[in-house]
């Protein structure tokens, strides 16, 4: 609609600009084209006369100059003296033309260029600049991509494919069940993979808040026999064994999948720290790390702090947001810039979680631990902070999570246990 | 919106040229000044909806909107900002849409400009230039619409073309088509003139500057795109024959040829007829130079248009122009009056040799670029003509017109004294001289095509220079006289001083390169070193490094001469991943004037070493510097108080007036 | 001298110089200009070292031999006949194997022919018109479908989709 306005705008300016002169102009007839001439040549003399003061021109040269623009001056001014031939125009014709003249350029003037834009124009699209897009698109196009497979299926629920393709697109819009009923569906219409267990899993783990239960773990081990070198499914039973306290199976596992893991992995922070975590349940040394976060994980941990002070603490450790495959997959093609916001990407998402269902003490506890280990103190501290407050000041979980933070090193024993 | 806004204002612009077409010239027959009138106003706003439209086009490329066909087909989000405003014009859509652009300035700049023109030539030439802009825009619209809409959208685009991610080809169009556009108005009002039947005498004073405005851009624009050629392409010449490079060439022939024959109308109102026939052949070589670039008929390093409903479109519109205005001419040449008389040996003469003699190159150029063209239409044979054919012919009718352009401004008009130019012209007989005794010599007389070479060389520059010196007569008045007497010369003389200086400055460059330049072809592993013309270039390291929309591979060289390093020459080639393309960035050290020139080439199996070209082109930069002096001497000339753009005649009388 | 005279005098100078011109060129076409002949034709007519030729065809697959230093080697092929070619110098930057090429030069005595020249188009999708225009001639090439390889061919070409036309 705007387009139209500014459009009909635009021609009504330019239509009335063009009509302006033959309302309005002079009626006077064209001087004389030889009057004219009169005055260039005039022009011309006057022009020699000041050369020839500057000296620029020879005396004699001047003199045969000024003759023959003088022969020119007098023909060009004879002619102009000799009536001009037709006379002069009937002044009703003249009118009659002009009234022709206006009338064509108002009709037809907007009218050939709404026809022909008509023809060619896009009038209705919408400028995309890749800016705009890159905002709206994603959301919208997944949306409605959604929406159309679901149709699709629920015409035809034998469609493996369509369910194979649903379901990462299920995990990533956080609807678990729906994610896990969809890999349910693929493995059983078009058999089992690495891939689809390991989806399968990893839904099951999102929807226990992370933990990976006895069914997740079940799955991603079908998808490591299936595919022995599957390394988001031992990522999985790696920190399900650090969520079980297997404190040396962890050890092991975490040891493998850092070995295989390539090296700009986006799970090796997580893994790192597992490792670390796990090598000091085990009483040896914190391994070097590569990276200074877990390196700060590691030293959070330190011996100074009060190890497996309970059990109940202990059971949530390494309980990080798990990135699922595909995810894991397009990181590990991602900058290094990228990842790092891929990881904080999946914290945040917790945490706005937490905001609005704050009853769930794991979670919070997830939340400071994975700040800690980015190395956000503040954001961990503050997390904490609103953790506490989530709780009424003398319950059990407002106590565990106390008892959490001193573990970690977040606060000391002294603080914890003042409250 | 904003695209389609763009794409209605240039429909709404082809309304009004169609109006613009008629209405003036209706006006000028009947001699109705209210429709006279509407011309100035329809030239203004077509021009102001042509930039809607183009800022449109530059705002869909900047914000990379791919639902634009134009846009996806030659930009992508990584392209650098620069090349993205610059790459609006570095296809053939956009680049047409800057033509129209341009043509649009120049009919307003008449419009605006052209108020004491007589009225009548005034609303025809805006009529006949509305006739351009009319079928252009059609061209456009119907043929290669940069507004073409994609739908959906893509999310990324295709990339410009690497080569074309150039600093100098973000400039060389503009200036071409500032050039090929400009002469526009010469032929328009040239048919004006037809049409009326009558030359004004202000036609030569107005054809004049304008020629010259074109003539200085494509002067620009011509070594603008030599220069590029010579780094980007990674062959190290300047200069190749290549049909669209010719296609420049031409109209710039003709044009410079048109501008010494409207100075012999201007002055003496002779040569009239011939004036107007050349108006019309140098805009003609205009079109035609937009017909072969664009077309693709020609193969050619530059050729990125290649859809043959274009070219029968362009060929259409080339008939209708050339054909209409050669008839045209050829009805109505005998009813215009002939012009003064004048002895061969005069400045007259001068200027009708220059023009016979540039004709004549102009013409051996179109053989060449035409020829295979012909050949291949009428036998089918297919030949290439290249730097040999060229060598001979244009060669040769160069030589006499160069040595003859010394004599020309020391003619004086009607009758010359040729003995005493000559006489004049006895200092620069004697560095001529001096540098054909001098490069024998040096060369041990080995090479007398050189020697010669050299020698017009210098021939020209002090020749060129003689007349400002004589006028002012240093020699008889002193130095203090005779440099006020310099100061107070015409600014047009320093124009023409300027401007035949700057050909002998390029013809110096042009021959030193031909005949000393030297070349090295090896391979090189890092560490390993050449030598060239006296100095020892050491490949250093050869890296990778990543560029914003490509991945460069960089040769690094330092440059020695009797062990102290000198400089430090970084070559590249360039890979863009989008459009799977390799470019070459020559790496060039620039010495003096001379320059060092040095370009990869493929790595030699094991990997290990690379192909190395290097290039000592001596005095290599005089060629380009000596476009910059003709250049420079134009605008010295336009500057000159007489033929100040727009100045208007009836002002002037004023201005005298006060002056005195 | 009269005005007729002077008028003549100048006419015929014109026509000298013209003339001359002329001459020029006819000379220079005969003699400098470069024929275009595709490796058949090169294998059939044999011409003269002296005749420029412009060789126009495609670059045989697992052909191109460096040896070490600038020297290249590689055949032309039109899917028919195929000429060895050698050229000393920098390729350019889109010479590939499969690519449609142009090289300049002679045909030496020895059968191989010298480049003193080689093109290829700066564009991925190039193809030379002349190489197109003669595998078409041939059948060996359609329109938007790039070369059509004949079955009794023996020659391996990889095709160059959508170029030309």
């Amino acid at each position: 609609m705007v387009f139209w306005i500014v459009a009909a705008a635009m021609t009504a300016v330019v239509t009335l600009a063009i009509v302006w002169p033959l309302l309005h102009g002079k009626d006077e007839a064209a001087a004389a084209a030889s009057d004219h001439d009169v005055e260039v040549y005039a022009a011309q003399l006057r022009e020699l006369d000041g050369d020839l003061e500057r000296g620029t021109i020879a005396a004699s040269e001047a003199a045969t100059a000024r003759a023959e623009i003088g022969r020119r001056l007098i023909r060009a001014a004879e002619r102009a003296q000799s009536p001009a031939p037709g006379g002069r125009v009937v002044h009703s014709l003249r009118r009659s033309r002009t009234l022709a003249a206006t009338f064509a350029v108002v009709v037809m003037l907007p009218a050939v260029a709404f026809v022909f834009y008509d023809t060619v124009g896009a009038p209705a699209m919408p400028d995309q600049p890749l800016a705009l897009r890159e905002q709206s698109q994603p959301d919208l196009d997944l949306a409605s991509l959604v929406e159309k497979a679901e149709a699709r299926l629920r015409a035809d629920p034998t469609d493996g494919s369509g369910w194979e393709v649903l379901a990462p697109i299920y995990l990533r819009m956080n609807r678990q069940e729906d994610a896990a009923e969809a890999y349910r569906k693929a493995i059983e219409i078009n058999g089992p993979s690495a891939t689809r267990f390991g989806g399968l899993g990893e839904a099951l783990t999102e929807i226990a808040n992370g933990e990976v239960t006895d069914d997740a773990k079940s799955a991603f081990e079908r998808a490591l026999q299936i595919n022995a070198s599957y390394l988001p499914a031992k990522f999985f039973l790696a920190l399900d064994a650090s969520q079980e306290q297997r404190a040396a199976d962890a050890e092991t596992r975490w040891t493998e999948l850092i070995s295989q893991s390539p090296p700009n992995a986006p799970w090796l922070r997580i893994a790192e720290a597992g490792l670390a975590d796990a090598r000091q349940r085990l009483g040896k040394a914190a391994p070097a790390t590569t990276s200074d976060a877990p390196a700060e994980a590691a030293g959070v941990a330190s011996p100074d702090s009060q190890p497996g002070s309970s059990a109940g603490v202990a059971s949530g450790e390494g309980g990080f947001v798990g990135p699922d495959a595909a995810t894991v997959e397009a990181a590990s093609q991602m900058s290094a810039g990228d990842r790092q916001q891929m990881i904080e990407g999946m914290v945040e998402t917790l945490a706005a979680r937490l905001k609005q269902s704050p009853d769930d003490v794991e979670g919070w506890k997830r939340l400071i631990r994975s700040y800690t280990v980015l190395g956000k103190t503040d954001e961990a501290k503050a997390a904490l902070v609103d953790a506490q407050s989530a709780f009424p000041a003398d319950s059990a979980a407002s106590r565990e999570i106390a008892a959490f933070a001193v573990e970690i090193g977040l606060s000391t024993g002294e603080e914890a246990t003042s409250r | 919106m904003i695209v389609e806004i763009g794409h209605f204002a240039l429909v709404l612009s082809l309304s009004v040229a169609l109006f613009q077409s008629v209405l003036p010239m209706v006006g000028a027959r009947k001699g109705d000044q209210r429709l006279m009138e509407t011309g100035t106003i329809a030239a203004t706003g077509a021009f102001v909806l042509i930039g809607i439209a183009f800022a449109a086009l530059v705002t869909a490329n900047v914000t990379s909107d791919f639902s634009v066909l134009n846009v996806f087909e030659n930009s992508n989000s990584a392209k650098p900002m620069l090349y993205k405003v610059t790459g609006v014009w570095g296809n053939h859509e956009g680049s047409m849409l800057l033509w129209v652009l341009i043509l649009a300035f120049f009919g307003s700049l008449v419009a605006l400009f052209g108020r004491d023109l007589p009225a009548t030539l005034k609303a025809n030439v805006l009529a006949v230039q509305a006739w351009i802009l009319t079928a252009f825009l059609l061209f456009i619209l119907l043929t290669s619409n940069p507004f073409q809409r994609l739908d959906p959208a893509p999310m990324e685009g295709q990339d410009l073309n690497p080569i074309l991610q150039d600093i100098g080809l973000a400039i060389h169009p503009p200036l071409l088509y500032l050039g090929y556009v400009g002469f526009s108005i010469a032929f328009s009002f040239a048919i004006a003139a037809l049409i009326d039947g009558r030359i004004d005498a202000a036609w030569a004073r107005w054809v004049r500057p304008w020629t010259l405005l074109a003539w200085i851009f494509l002067t620009l624009g011509i070594s603008m795109g030599s220069y590029w050629a010579y780094y980007e392409l990674g062959w190290g010449g300047w200069w190749f024959w290549d049909p669209v490079e010719n296609a420049s060439f031409m109209p710039w022939l003709a044009g410079t040829a048109l501008l010494h024959s409207a100075l012999v109308m201007e002055k003496r109102s002779a040569l009239k007829i011939w004036t107007i026939l050349l108006a019309i052949l140098t805009f003609s070589l205009s079109l035609l130079g937009t017909f072969l670039v664009r077309s693709g008929v020609l193969t050619s390093v530059h050729a990125f248009a290649t859809d043959p409903t274009r070219g029968v479109f362009i060929l259409a519109i080339l008939c209708i122009f050339i054909g209409g205005a050669l008839v045209l001419f050829a009805l109505r040449a005998s009813s215009l009056e002939g012009g003064g008389l004048f002895a061969p040996i005069s400045r007259e003469g001068a200027l009708v040799f220059n023009n016979l003699f540039l004709t004549t190159a102009t013409a051996t150029v179109l053989v060449g670029t035409l020829y295979p063209l012909v050949l291949e239409v009428l036998t089918g044979e297919k030949i290439s003509v290249g730097e040999p054919f060229f060598n001979l012919t244009f060669g040769p009718v160069m030589v006499p017109l160069l040595f003859a352009v010394p004599f020309g401004p020391l003619l004086g008009w009607k009758r010359g004294d040729l003995l005493g130019a000559a006489q004049r012209l006895y200092f620069a007989a004697g560095c001529a001289l001096a540098a054909l005794v001098g490069i024998l010599a040096y060369t041990g007389g080995t090479k007398v095509l050189a020697a010669f070479g050299f020698a017009l060389a210098f021939w020209l520059l002090a020749g060129s220079l003689t007349d400002l010196f004589s006028r002012a007569a240093f020699l008889r008045t002193g130095w203090r006289t005779g440099l006020s007497r310099l100061i107070g010369l015409p600014r047009s003389a320093f124009g023409t001083a300027l401007a035949h200086f700057g050909v002998g400055v390029t013809l110096l460059g042009i021959v030193s390169v031909s005949s000393f330049e030297k070349e090295v072809i090896t391979t090189m592993a890092p560490g390993a070193s050449a030598d060239i013309a006296g100095y020892t270039l050491t490949f250093d390291r050869v890296e990778q490094r990543p560029g914003p929309n490509f991945e460069a591979q960089t040769g690094t060289f330092s440059v020695r001469q009797g062990g102290g390093e000198l400089a430090r020459i970084e070559t590249s080639k360039r890979f863009f991943p989008v459009r799977q393309m390799t470019t070459t960035e020559s790496g060039i050290w620039t010495h003096g004037f001379s320059q060092l020139y040095v370009s990869l080439g493929d790595p030699s199996p094991d990997n290990r070493s690379i192909v190395v070209r290097i290039w000592w082109k001596p005095l290599i930069t005089l060629i380009w510097i000596g476009t910059v002096f003709m250049a420079v001497g134009g605008a010295f000339s336009l500057a000159d108080r007489r033929l100040r753009v727009g100045a208007p005649v009836r002002s002037r009388r004023k201005a005298a007036l006060a002056g005195t | 001298m009269t005005r007729k005279a002077k008028r003549l005098y100048s006419i015929g100078a014109m026509l000298i110089v013209v003339g001359a011109a002329a001459g020029l060129v006819l000379t220079a076409l005969s003699s400098s200009v470069a024929y275009f002949q595709s490796p058949t034709e090169l294998v059939k007519n044999a011409p003269s070292p002296a005749q420029r030729i412009r060789l126009g065809g495609l670059i045989e697959d697992g052909t191109v031999k460096r040896d070490g230093s600038s020297n290249v080697t590689f055949h032309i092929t039109d899917t028919v006949d195929s000429v060895l070619v050698s050229y000393t110098g920098i390729l350019p930057d889109l010479f590939r194997e499969g690519q449609g090429v142009i090289a300049e030069g002679t045909l030496g005595p020895d059968r191989i022919f010298v480049a003193d020249t080689v093109l290829a188009k700066h564009d991925e999708t190039y193809m030379p018109k002349e190489v197109v225009d003669d595998l078409k001639a041939r059948g060996l090439w359609e329109d938007g479908k790039g070369l059509v390889k004949k079955p009794d061919e023996t020659v391996s070409v990889t095709p160059v989709a959508g170029a030309g036309s």
